[in-house]
Protein backbone atom coordinates (compact mmCIF):
# COMPACT_ATOMS: atom_id res chain seq x y z
CA UNK A 1 0.00 0.00 0.00
CA UNK A 2 2.88 2.31 1.30
CA UNK A 3 5.43 1.20 -1.81
CA UNK A 4 2.52 2.16 -4.36
CA UNK A 5 1.60 5.69 -2.77
CA UNK A 6 -1.32 4.69 -0.80
CA UNK A 7 -1.51 6.19 2.79
CA UNK A 8 -3.31 5.30 5.80
CA UNK A 9 -4.85 8.39 6.55
CA UNK A 10 -7.07 7.65 3.29
CA UNK A 11 -8.13 4.25 2.56
CA UNK A 12 -10.69 5.11 -0.20
CA UNK A 13 -7.80 5.55 -2.77
CA UNK A 14 -6.87 3.60 -6.17
CA UNK A 15 -3.89 3.56 -4.60
CA UNK A 16 -4.60 1.16 -1.22
CA UNK A 17 -7.39 -0.63 -4.06
CA UNK A 18 -4.42 -2.11 -6.19
CA UNK A 19 -2.29 -3.23 -3.14
CA UNK A 20 -5.55 -5.76 -1.88
CA UNK A 21 -5.48 -6.34 -5.70
CA UNK A 22 -2.76 -8.04 -5.34
CA UNK A 23 -2.92 -9.89 -1.99
CA UNK A 24 -6.72 -11.11 -3.71
CA UNK A 25 -4.60 -12.34 -7.05
CA UNK A 26 -1.81 -13.54 -5.18
CA UNK A 27 -4.42 -16.31 -3.67
CA UNK A 28 -6.43 -16.65 -6.51
CA UNK A 29 -3.67 -17.59 -9.03
CA UNK A 30 -2.24 -20.23 -5.67
CA UNK A 31 0.68 -17.84 -4.96
CA UNK A 32 -0.11 -17.82 -1.72
CA UNK A 33 -2.81 -20.29 0.40
CA UNK A 34 -6.07 -19.22 1.12
CA UNK A 35 -5.55 -19.73 4.39
CA UNK A 36 -3.64 -16.64 4.40
CA UNK A 37 -6.72 -14.86 5.73
CA UNK A 38 -6.44 -16.43 9.27
CA UNK A 39 -2.22 -16.85 9.76
CA UNK A 40 -0.71 -15.18 12.29
CA UNK A 41 3.41 -13.56 11.75
CA UNK A 42 4.46 -17.33 13.08
CA UNK A 43 2.23 -19.06 10.95
CA UNK A 44 4.00 -17.77 7.79
CA UNK A 45 7.36 -18.62 9.62
CA UNK A 46 6.07 -22.15 10.28
CA UNK A 47 4.59 -22.53 6.56
CA UNK A 48 8.05 -21.54 5.25
CA UNK A 49 10.05 -23.53 7.60
CA UNK A 50 7.70 -26.54 7.01
CA UNK A 51 8.86 -26.30 3.39
CA UNK A 52 5.43 -25.66 2.45
CA UNK A 53 5.98 -21.86 0.98
CA UNK A 54 8.82 -20.84 -0.85
CA UNK A 55 8.72 -17.31 0.02
CA UNK A 56 7.32 -15.00 3.16
CA UNK A 57 6.51 -11.60 3.67
CA UNK A 58 8.42 -11.27 7.33
CA UNK A 59 10.34 -9.31 10.12
CA UNK A 60 14.06 -9.67 11.01
CA UNK A 61 12.66 -10.84 14.17
CA UNK A 62 11.79 -14.54 12.85
CA UNK A 63 15.52 -14.97 11.76
CA UNK A 64 16.84 -16.48 15.27
CA UNK A 65 13.86 -19.33 14.78
CA UNK A 66 14.97 -19.90 11.01
CA UNK A 67 18.18 -20.34 12.33
CA UNK A 68 17.64 -22.77 14.31
CA UNK A 69 15.79 -24.53 12.27
CA UNK A 70 19.27 -24.43 10.22
CA UNK A 71 17.20 -23.10 7.27
CA UNK A 72 18.46 -21.79 3.77
CA UNK A 73 17.19 -18.65 2.70
CA UNK A 74 18.08 -15.20 1.78
CA UNK A 75 16.50 -11.78 2.32
CA UNK A 76 15.28 -9.30 -0.56
CA UNK A 77 13.15 -6.03 -0.21
CA UNK A 78 9.72 -5.78 -1.19
CA UNK A 79 8.86 -5.58 -4.92
CA UNK A 80 7.68 -2.32 -6.65
CA UNK A 81 5.02 -2.17 -8.58
CA UNK A 82 5.94 0.56 -11.02
CA UNK A 83 9.27 1.97 -12.23
CA UNK A 84 10.10 5.07 -10.20
CA UNK A 85 8.36 3.57 -7.04
CA UNK A 86 10.43 3.09 -3.85
CA UNK A 87 9.72 0.15 -1.52
CA UNK A 88 8.47 0.93 1.56
CA UNK A 89 8.38 -1.64 4.40
CA UNK A 90 6.51 -0.70 7.93
CA UNK A 91 9.29 0.05 10.71
CA UNK A 92 7.97 -2.14 13.75
CA UNK A 93 9.73 -3.18 17.14
CA UNK A 94 9.72 -1.34 19.76
CA UNK A 95 8.98 2.49 21.07
CA UNK A 96 10.65 3.86 23.75
CA UNK A 97 8.12 6.02 25.23
CA UNK A 98 8.20 8.32 28.72
CA UNK A 99 4.92 8.60 29.86
CA UNK A 100 3.72 12.09 31.25
CA UNK A 101 2.58 11.19 34.48
CA UNK A 102 3.59 14.47 36.19
CA UNK A 103 6.65 12.96 38.71
CA UNK A 104 9.33 14.75 37.17
CA UNK A 105 12.18 12.93 39.35
CA UNK A 106 10.49 9.44 37.94
CA UNK A 107 10.03 10.66 34.42
CA UNK A 108 13.77 11.85 34.35
CA UNK A 109 14.60 8.34 35.92
CA UNK A 110 13.04 6.47 33.17
CA UNK A 111 14.70 8.84 30.21
CA UNK A 112 18.03 7.79 31.70
CA UNK A 113 17.04 4.10 31.10
CA UNK A 114 15.80 4.66 27.73
CA UNK A 115 18.91 6.73 27.10
CA UNK A 116 20.67 3.60 28.83
CA UNK A 117 19.36 1.18 26.23
CA UNK A 118 19.76 3.12 23.27
CA UNK A 119 23.62 3.82 23.22
CA UNK A 120 25.41 2.71 20.93
CA UNK A 121 26.67 -0.73 22.19
CA UNK A 122 23.18 -1.40 23.69
CA UNK A 123 21.69 -1.43 20.30
CA UNK A 124 24.14 -3.40 18.50
CA UNK A 125 23.76 -6.10 21.06
CA UNK A 126 20.35 -5.93 21.31
CA UNK A 127 19.56 -6.03 17.40
CA UNK A 128 22.45 -9.22 17.57
CA UNK A 129 20.14 -10.81 20.04
CA UNK A 130 16.99 -9.80 19.10
CA UNK A 131 17.11 -10.30 15.05
CA UNK A 132 16.39 -6.52 15.50
CA UNK A 133 17.73 -3.49 12.81
CA UNK A 134 19.47 -0.22 15.04
CA UNK A 135 17.88 2.74 14.41
CA UNK A 136 20.70 4.48 14.68
CA UNK A 137 22.73 4.62 10.78
CA UNK A 138 25.83 4.49 12.31
CA UNK A 139 25.30 1.42 14.05
CA UNK A 140 23.14 -0.09 11.54
CA UNK A 141 26.09 -0.28 8.89
CA UNK A 142 28.68 -1.56 11.46
CA UNK A 143 25.70 -4.11 12.43
CA UNK A 144 25.50 -4.32 8.83
CA UNK A 145 29.10 -5.49 8.59
CA UNK A 146 29.09 -8.08 11.29
CA UNK A 147 26.15 -9.93 10.59
CA UNK A 148 25.61 -9.47 6.64
CA UNK A 149 22.50 -11.64 6.17
CA UNK A 150 20.78 -8.79 7.57
CA UNK A 151 21.40 -6.49 4.74
CA UNK A 152 18.25 -6.36 3.11
CA UNK A 153 16.48 -5.27 6.26
CA UNK A 154 19.15 -3.02 7.19
CA UNK A 155 18.62 -1.30 3.94
CA UNK A 156 14.86 -0.96 3.88
CA UNK A 157 15.19 0.77 7.18
CA UNK A 158 16.33 3.74 5.28
CA UNK A 159 12.23 4.23 3.73
CA UNK A 160 10.39 2.39 6.79
CA UNK A 161 7.99 4.52 7.87
CA UNK A 162 6.00 3.85 11.26
CA UNK A 163 2.48 2.61 11.33
CA UNK A 164 1.79 4.74 14.47
CA UNK A 165 3.97 8.16 12.41
CA UNK A 166 0.72 9.99 11.06
CA UNK A 167 -2.05 8.20 13.24
CA UNK A 168 -0.31 7.79 16.75
CA UNK A 169 -2.77 6.67 19.16
CA UNK A 170 -5.79 6.09 16.56
CA UNK A 171 -3.40 3.19 14.45
CA UNK A 172 -5.26 0.49 16.05
CA UNK A 173 -8.32 1.39 14.37
CA UNK A 174 -7.18 1.74 11.17
CA UNK A 175 -5.47 -1.10 11.57
CA UNK A 176 -8.77 -3.05 11.82
CA UNK A 177 -9.73 -1.61 9.02
CA UNK A 178 -7.35 -2.07 7.02
CA UNK A 179 -7.02 -6.04 8.39
CA UNK A 180 -11.28 -6.19 7.85
CA UNK A 181 -10.78 -4.84 4.84
CA UNK A 182 -8.02 -7.15 3.17
CA UNK A 183 -10.26 -10.19 4.89
CA UNK A 184 -13.59 -8.83 2.81
CA UNK A 185 -11.29 -9.44 0.08
CA UNK A 186 -9.85 -12.28 0.47
CA UNK A 187 -13.35 -13.89 1.26
CA UNK A 188 -15.03 -12.52 -1.24
CA UNK A 189 -16.77 -10.45 0.32
CA UNK A 190 -15.93 -7.16 -1.03
CA UNK A 191 -14.24 -5.90 -4.60
CA UNK A 192 -10.69 -4.45 -3.46
CA UNK A 193 -12.36 -0.89 -5.17
CA UNK A 194 -15.40 -1.08 -2.16
CA UNK A 195 -13.53 -3.32 0.87
CA UNK A 196 -11.86 -0.29 2.70
CA UNK A 197 -15.49 1.52 2.41
CA UNK A 198 -17.11 -1.62 3.36
CA UNK A 199 -14.71 -2.22 6.72
CA UNK A 200 -15.44 1.40 8.18
CA UNK A 201 -13.18 3.09 6.19
CA UNK B 1 -51.03 -27.89 70.22
CA UNK B 2 -50.03 -24.84 67.97
CA UNK B 3 -47.29 -23.08 66.94
CA UNK B 4 -48.23 -19.79 68.85
CA UNK B 5 -48.76 -22.40 71.76
CA UNK B 6 -45.66 -23.84 71.47
CA UNK B 7 -43.60 -21.24 71.39
CA UNK B 8 -44.90 -19.19 74.46
CA UNK B 9 -44.62 -22.49 75.75
CA UNK B 10 -40.65 -22.96 74.96
CA UNK B 11 -40.24 -19.07 76.37
CA UNK B 12 -41.66 -20.37 79.44
CA UNK B 13 -38.98 -22.92 79.87
CA UNK B 14 -36.38 -21.28 79.02
CA UNK B 15 -36.77 -17.62 80.34
CA UNK B 16 -35.59 -18.59 84.02
CA UNK B 17 -32.39 -19.93 82.93
CA UNK B 18 -31.71 -16.94 80.37
CA UNK B 19 -31.94 -14.49 83.49
CA UNK B 20 -28.43 -15.60 84.26
CA UNK B 21 -25.79 -13.63 83.02
CA UNK B 22 -23.29 -16.24 82.34
CA UNK B 23 -25.94 -18.09 79.84
CA UNK B 24 -26.97 -14.62 78.63
CA UNK B 25 -23.27 -13.68 77.82
CA UNK B 26 -22.85 -17.10 76.35
CA UNK B 27 -25.54 -16.60 73.93
CA UNK B 28 -24.75 -13.58 72.47
CA UNK B 29 -20.74 -15.23 71.65
CA UNK B 30 -22.79 -17.45 70.41
CA UNK B 31 -23.79 -14.64 68.26
CA UNK B 32 -20.48 -13.29 67.14
CA UNK B 33 -19.01 -16.80 66.45
CA UNK B 34 -21.78 -17.34 64.14
CA UNK B 35 -21.07 -13.68 62.44
CA UNK B 36 -17.21 -14.24 62.27
CA UNK B 37 -17.92 -17.59 60.43
CA UNK B 38 -19.73 -15.81 57.91
CA UNK B 39 -17.49 -12.88 57.55
CA UNK B 40 -14.25 -14.84 55.79
CA UNK B 41 -16.60 -16.18 53.26
CA UNK B 42 -18.23 -12.71 52.50
CA UNK B 43 -14.82 -10.90 52.53
CA UNK B 44 -14.09 -13.34 49.57
CA UNK B 45 -17.03 -12.56 47.93
CA UNK B 46 -16.88 -9.19 48.11
CA UNK B 47 -13.14 -8.52 47.10
CA UNK B 48 -13.53 -12.00 44.18
CA UNK B 49 -17.16 -11.18 42.85
CA UNK B 50 -18.59 -7.98 43.99
CA UNK B 51 -15.53 -5.43 43.42
CA UNK B 52 -15.05 -7.02 39.43
CA UNK B 53 -18.84 -6.82 39.31
CA UNK B 54 -19.19 -3.42 40.85
CA UNK B 55 -15.70 -2.42 38.81
CA UNK B 56 -17.01 -3.63 35.54
CA UNK B 57 -20.58 -1.66 35.98
CA UNK B 58 -18.72 1.56 36.65
CA UNK B 59 -16.36 1.32 34.08
CA UNK B 60 -19.27 0.37 31.29
CA UNK B 61 -20.18 3.99 31.97
CA UNK B 62 -16.78 6.00 32.09
CA UNK B 63 -14.30 6.56 28.95
CA UNK B 64 -11.59 4.71 30.42
CA UNK B 65 -8.90 3.65 28.27
CA UNK B 66 -4.90 3.77 28.32
CA UNK B 67 -4.53 7.20 29.34
CA UNK B 68 -6.36 6.36 32.34
CA UNK B 69 -3.76 3.88 33.88
CA UNK B 70 -1.57 6.99 33.88
CA UNK B 71 -3.46 9.69 34.55
CA UNK B 72 -5.90 7.94 36.72
CA UNK B 73 -8.58 10.54 34.56
CA UNK B 74 -11.69 8.32 33.54
CA UNK B 75 -14.14 10.96 33.06
CA UNK B 76 -18.28 9.71 33.46
CA UNK B 77 -19.60 9.27 29.35
CA UNK B 78 -23.52 8.08 30.95
CA UNK B 79 -24.33 5.70 28.52
CA UNK B 80 -22.10 6.81 25.67
CA UNK B 81 -20.05 3.23 25.21
CA UNK B 82 -23.41 1.34 25.60
CA UNK B 83 -24.66 3.73 22.46
CA UNK B 84 -21.13 3.28 20.20
CA UNK B 85 -20.88 -0.54 21.38
CA UNK B 86 -24.57 -1.25 20.37
CA UNK B 87 -24.61 0.62 16.87
CA UNK B 88 -21.24 -0.82 16.07
CA UNK B 89 -21.22 -2.08 12.91
CA UNK B 90 -20.08 -5.88 14.31
CA UNK B 91 -22.48 -5.80 17.06
CA UNK B 92 -25.71 -7.17 15.26
CA UNK B 93 -23.32 -10.31 13.91
CA UNK B 94 -22.03 -10.82 17.10
CA UNK B 95 -24.96 -11.14 18.56
CA UNK B 96 -26.38 -13.24 15.87
CA UNK B 97 -23.09 -15.01 16.08
CA UNK B 98 -23.30 -15.52 19.77
CA UNK B 99 -27.11 -16.94 19.96
CA UNK B 100 -25.79 -19.02 16.87
CA UNK B 101 -22.89 -20.39 18.10
CA UNK B 102 -24.75 -20.78 21.69
CA UNK B 103 -27.98 -22.89 20.32
CA UNK B 104 -25.48 -25.21 17.83
CA UNK B 105 -23.25 -25.97 20.35
CA UNK B 106 -25.83 -27.01 23.15
CA UNK B 107 -28.16 -28.66 20.93
CA UNK B 108 -25.57 -30.78 19.57
CA UNK B 109 -23.67 -31.32 22.82
CA UNK B 110 -26.82 -32.07 23.86
CA UNK B 111 -28.06 -34.91 21.87
CA UNK B 112 -24.41 -36.50 20.99
CA UNK B 113 -23.95 -36.60 25.44
CA UNK B 114 -27.48 -38.28 25.69
CA UNK B 115 -27.18 -40.52 23.28
CA UNK B 116 -23.61 -41.48 24.39
CA UNK B 117 -24.96 -41.35 28.24
CA UNK B 118 -27.64 -44.15 26.99
CA UNK B 119 -24.89 -45.94 25.28
CA UNK B 120 -22.68 -46.25 28.08
CA UNK B 121 -26.13 -46.95 30.60
CA UNK B 122 -26.06 -50.68 29.50
CA UNK B 123 -23.48 -52.84 30.91
CA UNK B 124 -20.59 -54.38 28.27
CA UNK B 125 -17.14 -55.04 28.58
CA UNK B 126 -14.49 -51.91 28.52
CA UNK B 127 -17.64 -49.41 29.28
CA UNK B 128 -15.52 -47.80 31.70
CA UNK B 129 -11.94 -47.58 29.86
CA UNK B 130 -14.32 -46.19 26.83
CA UNK B 131 -16.11 -43.56 29.24
CA UNK B 132 -12.94 -42.58 30.43
CA UNK B 133 -11.37 -42.07 27.02
CA UNK B 134 -14.52 -39.80 25.93
CA UNK B 135 -13.28 -37.59 28.57
CA UNK B 136 -10.04 -36.57 27.30
CA UNK B 137 -11.50 -33.66 25.27
CA UNK B 138 -12.43 -32.47 28.67
CA UNK B 139 -9.18 -32.50 30.21
CA UNK B 140 -6.72 -30.71 27.47
CA UNK B 141 -6.31 -27.55 27.93
CA UNK B 142 -8.68 -25.23 25.74
CA UNK B 143 -5.86 -23.40 23.73
CA UNK B 144 -4.32 -26.97 23.22
CA UNK B 145 -7.09 -28.25 22.06
CA UNK B 146 -7.76 -25.43 19.45
CA UNK B 147 -4.54 -25.24 18.31
CA UNK B 148 -4.94 -29.13 16.92
CA UNK B 149 -8.05 -28.55 15.43
CA UNK B 150 -6.81 -25.52 13.78
CA UNK B 151 -4.35 -27.46 12.31
CA UNK B 152 -6.76 -30.44 11.38
CA UNK B 153 -9.08 -28.09 9.53
CA UNK B 154 -6.11 -26.30 7.97
CA UNK B 155 -7.73 -25.96 4.50
CA UNK B 156 -4.61 -27.34 2.23
CA UNK B 157 -2.67 -29.89 4.16
CA UNK B 158 -5.13 -30.23 7.11
CA UNK B 159 -5.46 -33.65 7.97
CA UNK B 160 -9.38 -33.94 7.85
CA UNK B 161 -9.40 -32.22 4.03
CA UNK B 162 -6.82 -34.84 2.78
CA UNK B 163 -8.63 -37.66 4.39
CA UNK B 164 -11.99 -36.82 3.12
CA UNK B 165 -10.42 -36.06 -0.27
CA UNK B 166 -8.36 -39.55 -0.30
CA UNK B 167 -11.58 -41.33 0.37
CA UNK B 168 -13.42 -39.45 -2.85
CA UNK B 169 -16.18 -37.40 -0.52
CA UNK B 170 -15.45 -34.15 -1.51
CA UNK B 171 -13.87 -32.95 -4.89
CA UNK B 172 -11.80 -29.60 -3.65
CA UNK B 173 -10.99 -28.90 -0.11
CA UNK B 174 -13.29 -27.22 2.18
CA UNK B 175 -12.25 -23.63 3.61
CA UNK B 176 -13.13 -24.82 7.06
CA UNK B 177 -11.59 -21.75 8.92
CA UNK B 178 -10.66 -19.19 5.84
CA UNK B 179 -14.47 -18.82 4.48
CA UNK B 180 -16.91 -16.85 6.44
CA UNK B 181 -19.53 -19.29 5.65
CA UNK B 182 -18.23 -21.84 6.78
CA UNK B 183 -15.79 -21.10 9.85
CA UNK B 184 -19.06 -20.57 12.51
CA UNK B 185 -20.15 -23.93 11.68
CA UNK B 186 -16.28 -25.37 12.30
CA UNK B 187 -16.07 -23.33 15.46
CA UNK B 188 -19.45 -24.51 16.88
CA UNK B 189 -18.09 -28.34 15.84
CA UNK B 190 -14.80 -27.79 17.79
CA UNK B 191 -16.88 -26.49 20.70
CA UNK B 192 -19.68 -29.09 20.51
CA UNK B 193 -16.52 -32.08 20.41
CA UNK B 194 -15.22 -30.28 23.66
CA UNK B 195 -18.99 -30.36 25.21
CA UNK B 196 -19.86 -33.71 24.80
CA UNK B 197 -17.72 -34.59 28.08
CA UNK B 198 -19.37 -32.53 30.19
CA UNK B 199 -23.10 -33.17 28.78
CA UNK B 200 -22.33 -37.51 28.51
CA UNK B 201 -20.79 -37.56 32.07
CA UNK B 202 -24.08 -35.42 33.77
CA UNK B 203 -26.66 -36.83 31.85
CA UNK B 204 -25.04 -40.48 32.78
CA UNK B 205 -24.77 -39.71 36.34
CA UNK B 206 -29.11 -38.83 35.91
CA UNK B 207 -29.72 -42.13 34.34
CA UNK B 208 -27.74 -44.27 36.81
CA UNK B 209 -30.57 -42.53 39.58
CA UNK B 210 -33.43 -43.75 37.57
CA UNK B 211 -34.62 -47.24 39.94
CA UNK B 212 -34.83 -49.81 37.31
CA UNK B 213 -38.59 -51.23 38.60
CA UNK B 214 -39.82 -48.07 36.60
CA UNK B 215 -38.41 -49.51 33.60
CA UNK B 216 -39.57 -53.33 34.26
CA UNK B 217 -43.08 -51.72 34.91
CA UNK B 218 -43.12 -49.68 31.87
CA UNK B 219 -42.21 -52.84 29.97
CA UNK B 220 -45.12 -54.97 31.51
CA UNK B 221 -47.51 -51.86 29.98
CA UNK B 222 -45.59 -52.13 26.91
CA UNK B 223 -43.37 -49.04 27.14
CA UNK B 224 -39.58 -50.25 25.66
CA UNK B 225 -37.31 -48.75 23.60
CA UNK B 226 -38.27 -45.06 22.51
CA UNK B 227 -41.45 -45.42 24.66
CA UNK B 228 -39.25 -46.18 27.30
CA UNK B 229 -37.16 -42.91 26.63
CA UNK B 230 -40.26 -40.58 26.30
CA UNK B 231 -42.36 -41.68 29.10
CA UNK B 232 -39.82 -42.67 31.83
CA UNK B 233 -36.11 -41.23 31.48
CA UNK B 234 -37.03 -38.00 30.29
CA UNK B 235 -39.70 -37.31 33.02
CA UNK B 236 -37.25 -38.91 36.04
CA UNK B 237 -34.04 -36.61 34.26
CA UNK B 238 -35.84 -32.97 34.09
CA UNK B 239 -33.97 -31.71 36.71
CA UNK B 240 -30.67 -33.38 35.53
CA UNK B 241 -31.65 -31.87 31.64
CA UNK B 242 -32.21 -28.21 33.36
CA UNK B 243 -29.26 -28.14 34.88
CA UNK B 244 -27.03 -29.29 31.85
CA UNK B 245 -28.32 -26.82 29.58
CA UNK B 246 -28.05 -24.24 32.20
CA UNK B 247 -24.50 -24.63 33.00
CA UNK B 248 -24.50 -25.10 29.48
CA UNK B 249 -26.15 -22.48 27.90
CA UNK B 250 -23.75 -19.81 30.84
CA UNK B 251 -20.89 -21.80 30.07
CA UNK B 252 -21.08 -21.34 25.72
CA UNK B 253 -22.32 -17.72 25.95
CA UNK B 254 -19.32 -16.61 27.24
CA UNK B 255 -16.79 -19.23 25.15
CA UNK B 256 -13.79 -17.12 24.22
CA UNK B 257 -10.49 -19.23 23.95
CA UNK B 258 -11.82 -22.01 21.33
CA UNK B 259 -12.92 -18.68 18.88
CA UNK B 260 -9.41 -16.92 19.53
CA UNK B 261 -7.43 -20.69 18.68
CA UNK B 262 -9.17 -20.90 16.04
CA UNK B 263 -10.07 -17.79 13.86
CA UNK B 264 -9.78 -14.62 16.19
CA UNK B 265 -13.08 -14.07 15.14
CA UNK B 266 -12.42 -13.71 11.59
CA UNK B 267 -12.24 -13.95 8.91
CA UNK B 268 -14.20 -10.87 8.19
CA UNK B 269 -15.75 -10.95 11.66
CA UNK B 270 -17.50 -14.56 10.31
CA UNK B 271 -16.90 -16.05 14.10
CA UNK B 272 -17.43 -12.60 15.69
CA UNK B 273 -18.74 -12.89 19.30
CA UNK B 274 -20.12 -10.52 22.43
CA UNK B 275 -17.54 -12.49 24.35
CA UNK B 276 -14.51 -12.24 21.29
CA UNK B 277 -15.70 -8.65 21.10
CA UNK B 278 -15.32 -7.65 24.54
CA UNK B 279 -12.01 -8.72 24.38
CA UNK B 280 -11.29 -6.86 21.24
CA UNK B 281 -12.31 -3.71 22.71
CA UNK B 282 -10.75 -4.11 26.02
CA UNK B 283 -7.46 -5.37 25.31
CA UNK B 284 -6.66 -4.79 21.47
CA UNK B 285 -8.25 -1.34 21.04
CA UNK B 286 -7.45 -0.76 24.65
CA UNK B 287 -11.10 0.93 24.93
CA UNK B 288 -11.86 -0.42 28.58
CA UNK B 289 -14.94 1.28 28.87
CA UNK B 290 -16.63 0.31 25.90
CA UNK B 291 -15.08 -3.27 26.42
CA UNK B 292 -17.12 -3.64 29.85
CA UNK B 293 -20.46 -2.22 28.70
CA UNK B 294 -20.04 -5.13 26.43
CA UNK B 295 -19.12 -7.59 28.94
CA UNK B 296 -22.55 -6.40 31.02
CA UNK B 297 -24.70 -6.98 27.79
CA UNK B 298 -22.89 -10.59 28.02
CA UNK B 299 -23.65 -10.45 31.75
CA UNK B 300 -27.35 -9.30 31.40
CA UNK B 301 -27.95 -12.28 28.92
CA UNK B 302 -26.29 -14.90 31.23
CA UNK B 303 -28.42 -13.89 34.12
CA UNK B 304 -32.01 -13.94 31.74
CA UNK B 305 -31.11 -17.47 31.50
CA UNK B 306 -30.16 -17.76 35.15
CA UNK B 307 -33.27 -16.30 36.47
CA UNK B 308 -35.63 -18.25 34.09
CA UNK B 309 -33.77 -21.02 35.14
CA UNK B 310 -34.60 -20.50 38.81
CA UNK B 311 -37.78 -20.03 38.75
CA UNK B 312 -38.38 -23.10 36.64
CA UNK B 313 -36.69 -25.12 39.25
CA UNK B 314 -38.48 -23.69 42.47
CA UNK B 315 -41.60 -24.11 40.42
CA UNK B 316 -40.80 -27.88 40.28
CA UNK B 317 -39.59 -28.09 44.10
CA UNK B 318 -43.10 -26.37 45.29
CA UNK B 319 -44.66 -29.35 43.04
Amino acid sequence: MWTNGGDETNLKTPQVAEALQLWKDLVADGSASKSVVNWKQSDVNDQFIAGKAAMMLNGPWQIPSLDKAKMDYGVVPFPINKPGQTSIAPLGGEAWTVPLTGDQAKMAKAAELVKCMNTDANQLQRAKEGGLVPTKTAVAAQFKQEVPKMTGFVDAVANTRARTGKLGAKWPDTAKVIYTGMQLVLTGQATPADAMAKAGA
Amino acid sequence: MSDAEMMTATTQTTSPSSTTAPAHKGRRGEEIAKILFVVPAALAIAALFGYPVVKNLVMSFQDYGLRTFFTGEAPWVGLQNYVTVVTDDVFTKALANTALFTIGSIAGQFVIGMLLALFFHKNFPLNGVLRALFLLPWLIPLIVGSAAWRAILEQDSGILNVTLQNLGIIDSPIPWLTSPDVALIAVILVNIWLGIPFNMTLLYSGLQHIPDELYEAGAMDGATGWKAFWNITLPNMRAVVGVTLMLGVIYTLKVIDIILGLTQGGPANATQTIATQSLQKSFVEFKFGQGAALSNILILISLTFAIVYLRATRRQADE
